[in-house]
């Protein structure tokens, strides 16, 4: 997806810092040319002279918050993917976030690898394409209008729900994929229910693809979240 | 609200209803003067012929009389006669006038009564009075009433046309001041009850004038804006919290995974780390999240149609797969098609957090209904735990109110003790009422909510 030529270009709105640079760091990690600033009349300058593929900004800056920032892009048909990183994470927070046009919502303190794991996310659904109606991962066939799963010859039967979360999983191959995301994308909840329930759903999930075969794994990614991958591959 | 119901329109029958007495009291007065003051007239002219009379009988004697008499009468109308005269013998035999005889009901007293007689064959009204005259002659003389009838019944109808019409104008004038008083105070009641759904950003409209009412409209929107500033003022305290607090954890954790990264720090001790980092935010959202609900417990501006059965369809089975992983029986039977208006995300909230409890503290089962009930719906959650000590179920509500949930049990229990806190300000947020019922076999919680309403 990235061109090892022209790195892709990330807008890095942050006046802390230390979080200003431990972002950089990780987005340079990943290969991203970072642009840092730290006033939202600075990001607007940027944003005037420069296109961004990423845009990371933080809510409350020295002049004022950032959505009113990105709800303005978004006016002016700027639909470059946008994550907020934020010292305000409730509930409503976010629904804030996302009703002022940001892609993803992330408050602080976040880990390394669910920020990648974010970013990742944002840009595969920025370059989302068409849906087909089979996905195959191995021997694992998931068909998404008749709603069977198949492990090679074996019928794999899933409830609606674990149907959704496992199409989640194969249309986001080899990703990691967070429990936050889970729990906002297939549950459609903005909060922490506490409990390891997400991991319990997964553990559930995971028994039932291996009744079918052996071809495709759902491990736990320690720390961070789950990835579904192919036997073999890395 | 009705017109009628309106104080200002009670005000004006009220005022209506005095005025219609006393001035009913006072046109009878003036009525009755006016009418006196005919009487009078008549009076004087009776007394000016009857002194004509008498002084004829005592100067010329009572042929004379008699003989002016019928004269006089020969100019007069014989069909209604203007004047009346009667002259009688002392033996009573008439000896002159238009009278057949003497009216029974008039004494020869000198005074001006109102008779009636038929000297036509029409009964006629007369004033008439009569004297007794030396040697026992007794005169009456009479003036017809007819005009005098007919000023009294024009007098009447004007006087009740009028007054009448005052009153009719009067009580409507009284009625439209009335209705349009009570717009401008449907106005304010208007703005009241957005502003009792939580929209504060109206105000009462104000016009030019300084009555009581302007100043009523400008009290109230002193007051909003007092609580919009207040609310406002709640909003950026707790963001300046959320902030203030974050940001250092923020940096605490890029500095763990530096170290880690370094291998200064080993991983073990890291995730450890980063584990009470995570708790200490749990714990910041869920205080914050519980203040904010209190302070906009009131706000239902922002409320929406929530199916509550499938709300709680997808939250049970997010739950099913923990229940079965540890063992529990979990039955769940649900009513379809409650609805509930309010916030989604806040109702998932208080679902999950109950349901959470329970399967955390059941021993093998735990069961949730959700049926209608009445206007509204009952959810009841019940478990087969340890139950609630009962020293702590009064306050197991309030915030931090943890302690030995189990009866006789000293195990304390892990959570940030705020999970019923949340659940209650949820619960207060959308009117629903939580009982509990508690005993070393179990608890049962009821949720009962009487704003149901169907799509």
């Amino acid at each position: 997806m990235m061109d090892i030529t022209t790195p892709m270009k990330a807008l890095c709105l942050e006046d802390d810092t230390i979080i200003a640079d431990y972002i950089i760091d990780l987005l340079q990690s990943s290969g991203w040319q970072v642009i840092p600033v730290s006033t939202l009349a600075a990001a607007t300058k940027a944003v005037m002279t420069e296109d961004f593929d990423l845009l990371v900004l933080d809510r409350m800056l020295p002049d004022g918050d950032s959505l009113g920032f990105l709800k303005k892009l978004r006016q002016n048909d700027v639909q470059t993917p946008a994550i907020i990183l934020t010292a305000l994470g409730r509930t409503e927070d976010k629904i804030d976030g996302y009703e002022s046009g940001a892609d993803d919502y992330l408050p602080k303190p976040f880990e390394a690898a669910e920020f990648n794991a974010r970013i990742k996310a944002l840009l595969r659904r920025a370059a989302y394409v068409e849906q087909k109606d089979m996905i195959k991962m191995g021997s694992l066939e998931l068909r998404i209008k008749a709603r069977t799963v198949f492990h090679g010859e074996n019928f794999i039967d899933l409830s609606p729900k674990e149907f959704e979360l496992l199409h989640y999983f194969m249309s986001r191959e080899n990703d990691i994929i967070t429990r936050n995301m889970l729990l906002k994308d297939v549950w459609g909840l903005n909060f922490d229910p506490g409990t390891n329930v997400i991991d319990v759903n997964i553990g559930r999930l995971r028994k039932r693809i291996q009744q079918g075969g052996d071809s495709v794994h759902l491990i736990t990614v320690r720390g961070i979240g789950f990835k579904l991958e192919e036997k073999g591959s890395d | 609200m009705t017109i009628f119901r309106t104080s200002f329109a009670r005000l004006t029958f009220v005022y209506m209803a005095v005025i219609a007495m006393v001035g009913t009291g006072i046109l009878y007065w003036a009525y009755e003067a006016f009418l006196e003051q005919s009487r009078n007239n008549i009076n004087h002219l009776v007394d000016t012929d009857m002194a004509g009379l008498v002084s004829r009988y005592y100067d010329r004697g009572q042929r004379d009389l008699a003989r002016h008499m019928s004269s006089s009468l020969a100019l007069t109308s014989l069909d209604s006669p203007r004047q009346i005269y009667l002259l009688l013998s002392p033996g009573g035999k008439k000896l002159a006038g238009n009278l057949k005889a003497w009216p029974h009901d008039i004494i020869p007293d000198a005074r001006l009564k109102l008779l009636t007689i038929s000297t036509t064959p029409q009964p006629q009204s007369v004033f008439a009075k009569a004297t007794l005259l030396s040697d026992g002659y007794r005169i009456l003389v009479g003036r017809d009433a007819g005009a005098y009838h007919i000023l009294q019944q024009h007098m009447f109808h004007k006087l009740l046309t009028g007054f009448g019409a005052f009153l009719v104008v009067g009580l409507g004038i009284g009625l439209l001041t009335a209705r349009a008083f009570l717009r401008r105070i449907n106005e304010l009641n208007e703005l009241c009850g957005l502003v009792e759904n939580g929209d504060l950003s109206p105000r009462a409209p104000l016009r030019e004038g300084r009555d009581e009412i302007d100043t009523l409209g400008r009290g109230i929107n002193g007051m909003l804006d007092r609580m919009s500033a207040l609310l406002t003022l709640h909003k950026q305290t707790a963001d300046n919290i959320a902030h203030e607090i974050r940001s250092p954890l923020m940096r605490l954790n890029a500095i763990i995974e530096q170290g880690e990264k370094k291998k200064a720090i080993p991983t073990s001790s890291a995730d450890l780390a980063r584990r009470q980092i995570a708790q200490s935010i749990t714990l910041l959202d869920k205080l914050l999240d519980i203040s904010r609900i209190e302070a906009t417990e009131k706000d239902r501006a922002s409320f929406a149609d929530i199916n509550f059965s499938q709300l709680l369809e997808n939250i049970t089975e997010l739950y099913i797969p923990l229940a079965e992983e540890k063992s529990l029986i979990f039955s769940v039977i649900t009513e379809d098609n409650i609805h509930i208006s309010g916030l989604e995300q806040n109702l998932s909230r208080l679902c999950a957090n109950l349901i959470d409890n329970a399967l955390k503290f059941a021993r093998t089962k735990v069961a949730l209904t959700l049926k209608k009930d009445g206007s509204g719906f009952a959810l009841t959650i019940s478990d087969d735990g340890p139950g609630i000590d009962p020293q702590i179920q009064d306050s197991i509500f309030q915030r931090f109110a943890r302690g030995n949930r189990a009866w006789g049990n000293n195990q304390r229990q892990s959570g940030t003790g705020l999970g019923l806190a949340l659940v209650k300000a949820i619960a207060d947020q959308h009117q629903i009422i939580i009982d509990m019922s508690s005993h070393p076999k179990g608890t049962i919680i009821t949720l009962t909510s009487h704003f149901f309403y169907a799509p």
